[in-house]
C-alpha cells in the first residue's frame, strides 16, 4: 500500500517542492523520480510473488476511487518509472543551459505522477482524472519556451486536439459505467458495453494516441524540449491511449474490435509514409511514433493484447533512445534538420552508434528488443482470425520502418560535415542515453518475463518471423542507398506534410459553424424586418405567381450554375487548408459567433426583453411540436 | 403545528438572524451586524447539516424538508458568510454598510425558501425575496453604473415574475390547487401546463441567469460591487434552479415534454455563454457569462430528476463545486481589480493568488482533480443516464471552450508584464475567503464521497 | 362557464396589454405600470377560476393575496430604484441607460 502511493506521490511531491522552493529543482525532480521508481520496483516484486496491492478511498458517491497494482499494471509502472528517470538523468545535462527551467521541471514531474496514477488506476473516475492532468502537464510542457511562437501554438494544438478527442472518454467511460453498476475497472466482460461505447473510447485513444486523423499534434510538439520529446513518445501520453485500449479490452464486444484494427492499420501505412519523407529528424521520428502506435492498436484489433504490450515496452525503451540521440545532435549540431545534420554522425560517434543501435531495433534486427516485439506483432496479424489484410499491412509497416531508419543512418552517415567546435563533454546527458541503450540491447533478456508477469504470453510464429527479417533487411538496404532527390519530389510532399487533404474537416466543421453564424444574423434581421415585409409579401406573391413558368427556368440554370461553383471551391479549399487551418477555422468561426452574441446584448432593456419573449415563444412552439 | 416548526428550524434561525441583524444595522453596529450574521448563518447550517437525511413535509405538504432543502441550507448559509465578508472587505465604511448583511440575508431565506417549495406560492415568493432583496444590495453604491445595473435587473425581474405568475394562475386554476404533487394531475390540459412550465421556467430562468432571460446578468454585475456581484451569480441560481428540480420531480414527461425543452434552454446557456464571455475585457462581465454557462451545466442534474440516480448528488455536489470555485474567483478578482489588464503581471507580484486564480479557473473548465470536475463529472453521467447524450457531448465540448474563455485570464496572469500603477492590496476578509475556498475546491474534488457523509 | 371565459379574455387582454407596455415603453415608471396590468390580468385570472371552477379551493384565494403581495413590493422597490436612477443621473429614461452592454 506505502509502495503504491509512493509511487505516484513521490513526482508529485516532487512538482510541489519545485515550484514552492525553487531550488536544486533538478536534483529534487530526480529524486522524486527515484522514489516512484523504488515504489514501482516493490510492486513489481509483490506482482512476481502474485500480489495484487489495492487502495480504496473517498471518491464520487457510489463510486469510490481504487488504486490498483494489477500484474500488468505494476509491470508497466516499473518501465514508465525506469524510462522516466533516466531521461530526467539526460534531462539535468538538456536544461543546464537552457531558458524555463522552473515550468521544465514542475511540469515534467507533475506529468510522471500523472502517468504513474493512470496506469495504476483502479476505477474509470481516477483514469479520467489522470488523463486529463496528462494532458493539462504536457500543455505546460509543450509550451514551455513560450515565447517561441511556435511552441505556444503547438501547445495549443496538442491540448484542443486532445480536448476534442477526450470527449469520447467521457461519453465511452458512462457507457461502462452505467453498463456494469459499478466504476471499477473490471477484468471480466460486462454485459451491454455496446460498439458505440467502445468507438467513443476509440476516439479517445486515437486522440492521445495521435492515430490519423489526430496525429499532426504529436509533431507540432517536436517544440518542446527534446526530453519533453522523449517522454511524450515512448512510455507516456501516446502510450496512454494503448494502456486505455489494454484496461479495456476484456469488455469490447467483438465487432467493435475491427475498428480498433483499422485505425490502426490506417495510421501504420500513412504516417509511416510520413516518416519516410521527413526532412527533420525530429519529425520523422514522431512520424515513425504513430505508424509504431498504430501496430499495437492493430495488435488489440486482431485480439492480441499481449503482442500490443510486448510492443509498447519495447518500442518505449527503443524511442526515448531514439530521441535522446537525436537531441544529443541537436545540442551539439544546434539544428534537426537532415541539410544540417549530414555526415555529424562521423563525429559524434557516441550519440550516433547509440542512434544506429535503437535505429536498428526498432527496424526489427535481432536480437535487439525491437525484433522481438515486431515478431509479435507479425504473428499477431497473420494469425487474425478475419482480417486476412492484417498481414500484410503490418508488413507493409515494417518494411516502411526500415526504410526511414536506413535513410536517417545514410543521411546521418554519409556526406561531410565541417565540424564547428569540439563536441562538449555531456556527462549527464550520456549516463540517461546510454542507459536506455543497453536495455536495448539487452531487451531480449527481460521482455519475455515482464509480459508473462502481466500474465499474457507473447505469440510467436516462424513465418512472422522470416518475413519480418525480409522487410527489415530490405527496407534498410532500400533507405540507406536511395539518394536524397527522390524524397524531395513534388508527390512526396504530400505525404510529407502530414496529408493536407485532412482539409476536409474544412467543410465538415468550420461550414456549418458559419452558417450558424450567419444564420443568427439572418434571424435578428428577419424579426426587425418581418413586420413590414408581411405586407410585401403579399404583393410579391401575386407576381410571383403570374409568372411561374419563367422562374423556374431561372432557377434550374441557377441552380446548376452555383452547383458548379460549389465544386470549384470545395476542391480549393482541400487543396489549401489542413487540420492546422481546422482549428485555426474552429477558433475563428467560434469567435464570430461570439460577436452575433454581444449584438444581441445592446445594453437597453426593452430591446433584450423582447429577445427573451421571443426566446419564450419559440420554446412554447418547440413544445406543442412534441404533442403532434 | 410544533413538528411543523422544528422541521423548519434551519429556515427560522436564517429569518430570525436577518431580523436581528437588522436591528443591529439600525442601531449602527455593522461590525455587530456582521458577526451576528456569521454565528447565525453556521447554527442554521449545523442544524441542517443535523437534520440531514430526513426526508418530511411541513405545513401540509407546502413545504418540503428533503436533501435538496437541506443542503440548499447547508450551501447557501456559508455562502452569504463568505460574501459578505467579501461585501465587508469591499464596502467597509460606506454608508449603511450593515444593510447589506441583512439584504444578504433576506435574499438567502428567500433561496431557501425556494429549494424547499412543494407550492407554487413558495415559488413565486421566495423569488420574489431572493431577487427584491438583491435588487436593492446592487443599487447600494448609489453611483450610475450601479442603478443603471439595478434598474435593469427589476426590470427584467418583474416583468419575468409577472410573466411567470400570469402562467402559473392558468396551471393551478384549471388544477384547483397549488400544491406541486397536485399540479400534475394526468387529466389537465396538456396545454395549460406547457404555457405554465414554459413561464414557470421564464420566472426561474431569471433567476438562475439562463438564456434567453439572461440578459440582466453581465450589466448587473458589471454596475454592482464585485462581492455583491458574487452574491447574485450564487445564491439566488443555486436556490432557483432547486425549486425547478422540485417542481419537475412529480411532473410526468407524458404531460410536458420539460426535459426536451430544458435539454434545449441548456445546450443555448452553455454556448452562448461561453461563445460571448470569449470576447469580454472586464473580468467581472467575463465571469458573468460564465455563469450563465454554468447555469446550462446545471440544468443537467435537473434533467436527470426523476430519471437518473445520479441527478440529485449531482446537484449538491456542483452546488457546493460552483460556491466554491466562484466565489474564490471573484474574491481574488476583488483583490486584484476588474479589468484583464489588472491581472498583467500578476504570476511575479503575487504568486500565490496568481496560482489560486489558476485553478479557480480551471476547476470552472472542470479539469480534474478539482472540484468542479466532480460536479461536472456526475453532471455528465445524470445526463447520460436520463438519456440525453446528446446534452452531455455539448456540455463536454462546451467546457472545451469554455477553457479558451478561461485561458484570457491565465494568460495575462503569467505571459504578460505588468503595467505601472497603483497595486491594490487584500483585505483580510478578501484572504480569507480565496485561501478557504482554494483549500476546499481541492480537497472536495479529492474527497466528494467524504463531503456527502 | 361562458362567464369565466369572458373573465379569461379581459385578463388576457390586460395581459397583453400590460406586456405591450412592459416592452414598448422606454420611461422606467411606464414600464412598472405596464407591469401592474400583467399582475392585475392574474389576479382576474385566478379569482375567475376560483369563483367558476374550483369553489371550494381555498389556496387560490390565498394565490391572489400572494399576487398583491408582488405588486405591492415590486412596487415599493421599483420606486426606490427609480429614484436613486433619477439621483444619480437625472432620468429614468430606458434609452439613456445603455452605458452597460457587450
Amino acid at each position: 500500500m506505502a509502495a503504491i502511493l509512493l509511487t505516484i506521490l513521490a513526482p508529485l511531491a516532487a512538482s510541489a517542492w519545485i515550484i514552492v522552493t525553487q531550488k536544486k529543482i533538478g536534483y529534487a525532480a530526480l529524486t522524486g523520480a527515484a522514489g516512484s521508481l523504488a515504489g514501482s520496483i516493490l510492486l513489481f516484486t509483490a506482482a512476481l510473488n502474485g500480489a495484487v496491492t489495492q487502495l480504496q478511498f473517498a471518491g464520487l458517491p457510489g463510486m469510490p476511487f481504487r488504486l490498483e497494482a494489477t500484474e500488468m499494471a505494476a509491470v508497466l509502472a516499473l518501465v514508465v518509472s525506469v524510462i522516466t528517470t533516466f531521461i530526467f538523468v539526460y534531462a539535468i545535462g538538456y536544461m543546464k543551459e537552457e531558458k524555463g527551467k522552473l515550468r521544465f521541471w514542475s511540469g515534467i514531474t507533475l506529468f510522471m505522477g500523472a502517468m504513474q496514477l493512470l496506469v495504476l488506476a483502479g476505477d474509470w473516475i481516477l483514469f479520467v482524472i489522470a488523463w486529463e492532468v496528462m494532458g493539462f502537464a504536457s500543455y505546460l510542457l509543450i509550451g514551455t519556451w513560450y515565447w517561441k511562437k511556435e511552441a505556444g501554438d503547438a501547445a495549443n494544438k496538442a491540448f484542443t486536439m486532445n480536448r476534442v478527442a477526450d470527449l469520447g472518454l467521457y461519453v465511452g467511460v458512462f457507457v461502462i459505467i452505467l453498463a456494469g453498476g459499478s466504476s471499477q475497472i473490471l477484468a471480466e466482460p460486462v454485459q451491454g458495453v455496446s460498439v458505440v461505447g467502445t468507438l467513443a473510447l476509440l476516439l479517445a485513444v486515437m486522440g492521445k494516441s495521435a492515430q490519423v486523423p489526430f496525429q499532426s499534434w504529436l509533431s507540432a510538439a517536436m517544440a518542446g524540449p527534446t526530453p519533453v520529446s522523449a517522454l511524450l513518445h515512448s512510455a507516456t501520453m501516446v502510450a496512454a491511449g494503448i494502456i486505455l485500449l489494454l484496461k479495456a479490452f476484456p469488455l469490447f464486444p467483438p465487432d467493435a474490435l475491427f475498428w480498433i484494427g483499422l485505425v490502426g492499420g490506417i495510421t501504420i501505412l500513412l504516417t509511416g509514409a510520413t516518416a519516410i519523407f521527413s526532412e527533420d529528424i525530429k519529425r520523422m521520428l514522431a512520424a515513425s511514433t504513430s505508424s509504431q502506435l498504430g501496430f499495437m492498436a492493430l495488435a488489440i484489433g486482431a485480439g492480441y493484447p499481449a503482442a500490443a504490450l510486448a510492443h509498447l515496452i519495447a518500442h518505449a525503451f527503443m524511442k526515448s533512445s531514439l530521441f535522446l540521440g537525436a537531441g544529443i545532435f541537436q545540442h551539439e549540431m544546434h539544428s534537426t534538420n537532415y541539410e544540417k545534420l549530414k555526415g555529424s554522425g562521423k563525429k559524434l560517434k557516441l550519440a550516433f552508434s547509440g542512434f544506429a543501435v535503437s535505429g536498428l531495433a526498432l527496424a526489427g534486427i535481432p536480437p535487439l528488443i525491437g525484433f522481438w516485439s515486431k515478431d509479435a506483432i507479425l504473428t499477431a496479424g497473420l494469425q487474425a482470425d478475419p482480417a486476412s489484410w492484417y498481414f500484410p499491412a503490418v508488413l507493409i509497416g515494417a518494411f516502411f520502418t526500415a526504410i526511414y531508419m536506413g535513410r536517417a543512418f545514410g543521411i546521418l552517415w554519409k556526406g561531410h560535415s565541417e565540424p564547428e567546435e569540439k563536441p562538449k563533454k555531456l556527462p549527464w546527458m550520456h549516463l540517461g542515453y546510454l542507459t536506455l541503450i543497453s536495455a536495448v540491447i539487452a531487451g531480449w533478456l527481460f521482455l519475455d518475463p515482464l509480459v508473462e508477469t502481466s500474465g499474457f504470453s507473447i505469440p510467436k510464429n516462424n513465418i512472422a518471423m522470416i518475413s519480418g527479417l525480409g522487410a527489415a533487411f530490405l527496407g534498410l538496404a532500400a533507405g540507406w542507398f536511395a539518394t536524397a532527390p527522390i524524397f524531395k519530389t513534388q508527390v512526396w510532399m504530400f505525404f510529407r506534410d502530414n496529408y493536407p487533404v485532412a482539409g476536409g474537416y474544412t467543410n465538415v466543421i468550420v461550414q456549418p459553424f458559419q452558417m450558424l453564424a450567419t444564420g443568427a444574423n439572418l434571424i435578428e434581421q428577419f424579426l426587425l424586418q418581418s413586420v413590414f415585409e408581411i405586407g410585401k409579401a403579399f404583393l410579391m406573391l401575386a407576381r410571383w405567381l403570374a409568372n411561374v413558368p419563367d422562374r423556374a427556368m431561372a432557377f434550374v440554370i441557377d441552380q446548376i450554375g452555383t452547383f458548379n461553383l460549389n465544386i470549384g471551391q470545395w476542391s480549393q479549399i482541400t487543396d489549401d487548408r489542413g487540420i492546422v487551418e481546422w482549428i485555426a477555422g474552429l477558433v475563428a468561426s467560434i469567435q464570430r459567433l461570439g460577436q452575433y452574441g454581444r449584438n444581441i446584448q445592446s445594453g437597453l432593456v426593452h430591446r433584450e426583453l423582447a429577445w427573451s419573449v421571443y426566446g419564450m415563444i419559440l420554446a412554447l412552439i418547440i413544445l406543442s411540436l412534441t404533442y403532434l | 403545528m410544533a413538528t411543523d416548526l422544528l422541521n423548519i428550524s434551519p429556515q427560522l434561525i436564517v429569518l430570525s438572524t436577518t431580523v436581528i441583524v437588522l436591528c443591529l444595522e439600525m442601531a449602527r453596529l455593522p461590525r455587530a451586524a456582521l458577526w451576528a450574521l456569521v454565528v447565525g448563518m453556521l447554527t442554521a447550517t449545523g442544524v441542517a447539516v443535523d437534520m440531514l437525511g430526513t426526508d418530511t413535509t411541513a405545513f401540509s405538504t407546502t413545504f418540503r424538508v428533503d436533501a435538496l432543502s437541506l443542503w440548499a441550507v447547508i450551501i447557501l448559509g456559508p455562502a452569504t458568510i463568505l460574501f459578505a465578508l467579501l461585501g465587508r472587505s469591499e464596502l467597509k465604511d460606506s454608508a449603511r454598510e450593515g444593510t447589506i448583511y441583512s439584504l444578504m440575508g433576506f435574499s438567502a431565506l428567500g433561496a431557501m425558501i425556494l429549494a424547499g417549495s412543494g407550492d407554487l406560492m413558495f415559488i413565486v415568493l421566495g423569488l420574489l425575496i431572493s431577487t427584491l432583496a438583491g435588487m436593492a444590495m446592487a443599487a447600494h453604491p448609489r453611483n450610475d453604473p450601479s442603478s443603471e445595473g439595478a434598474m435593469k435587473y427589476f426590470i427584467y425581474g418583474s416583468v419575468a415574475g409577472a410573466i411567470m405568475l400570469f402562467g402559473l394562475t392558468f396551471w393551478a386554476g384549471l388544477a384547483g390547487t397549488t400544491l406541486i404533487s397536485g399540479i400534475n394531475n394526468p387529466d389537465l390540459s396538456s396545454y395549460a401546463v406547457m404555457f405554465g412550465f414554459i413561464t414557470l421556467v421564464i420566472g426561474i430562468g431569471y433567476a438562475a441567469s439562463l438564456f434567453p432571460v439572461h440578459f440582466w446578468t453581465p450589466d448587473t454585475f458589471e454596475g454592482a460591487p464585485v462581492s455583491i456581484a458574487a452574491y447574485l451569480s450564487v445564491v439566488p441560481k443555486i436556490g432557483a434552479l432547486f425549486a425547478l428540480a422540485q417542481v419537475v420531480r412529480d411532473l410526468p414527461v407524458s404531460l410536458v415534454d420539460w426535459p426536451l425543452i430544458l435539454a434545449v434552454l441548456a445546450a443555448l446557456s452553455m454556448t452562448f455563454g461561453n461563445v460571448v464571455a470569449l470576447w469580454q475585457d472586464n473580468v467581472i462581465r467575463l465571469l458573468a457569462y460564465s455563469t450563465i454557462a454554468q447555469s446550462g451545466y446545471y440544468l443537467l442534474g435537473v434533467i436527470g430528476v426523476g430519471q437518473s440516480t445520479l441527478a440529485i448528488d449531482s446537484m449538491v455536489v456542483f452546488g457546493v463545486a460552483y460556491l466554491l470555485m466562484n466565489a474564490g474567483a471573484f474574491a481574488i478578482t476583488l483583490g486584484e481589480g476588474t479589468r484583464l489588464d489588472d491581472f498583467k503581471g500578476m504570476g511575479k507580484r503575487r504568486p500565490w493568488q496568481a496560482v489560486g486564480m489558476t485553478i479557480f479557473l480551471l476547476s470552472l473548465v472542470g479539469m480534474p482533480p478539482l472540484a468542479g470536475f466532480a460536479g461536472k463529472f456526475l453532471l455528465f453521467g445524470a445526463a447520460i443516464e436520463s438519456g440525453y447524450s446528446w446534452l452531455a457531448v455539448v456540455a463536454i465540448l462546451n467546457s472545451a471552450i469554455s477553457l479558451a474563455v478561461y485561458m484570457r485570464i491565465v494568460v495575462p496572469i503569467f505571459f504578460q508584464e505588468a503595467e505601472d500603477g497603483q497595486i491594490r492590496t487584500y483585505a483580510p476578509g478578501t484572504s480569507f475567503v480565496w485561501i478557504s475556498t482554494l483549500a476546499l475546491t481541492i480537497a472536495a474534488g479529492i474527497g466528494v464521497q467524504w463531503f456527502l457523509g | 362557464m361562458e362567464l369565466l371565459i369572458t373573465a379569461l379574455i379581459i385578463a388576457a387582454v390586460l395581459f397583453g396589454i400590460g406586456l405591450y407596455g412592459a416592452l414598448s415603453q422606454t420611461n422606467l415608471v411606464m414600464i412598472m405600470m405596464g407591469i401592474e396590468l400583467m399582475l392585475g390580468a392574474s389576479m382576474i385570472n385566478l379569482v375567475a377560476f376560483w369563483r367558476y371552477l374550483h369553489p371550494e379551493a381555498f389556496s387560490i384565494q390565498m394565490f391572489v393575496l400572494i399576487a398583491m403581495t408582488v405588486m405591492a413590493l415590486e412596487g415599493a422597490v421599483g420606486f426606490a430604484i427609480a429614484t436613486q436612477r433619477f439621483r444619480t443621473s437625472g432620468s429614468v429614461e430606458m434609452e439613456e441607460s445603455a452605458e452597460l452592454k457587450g
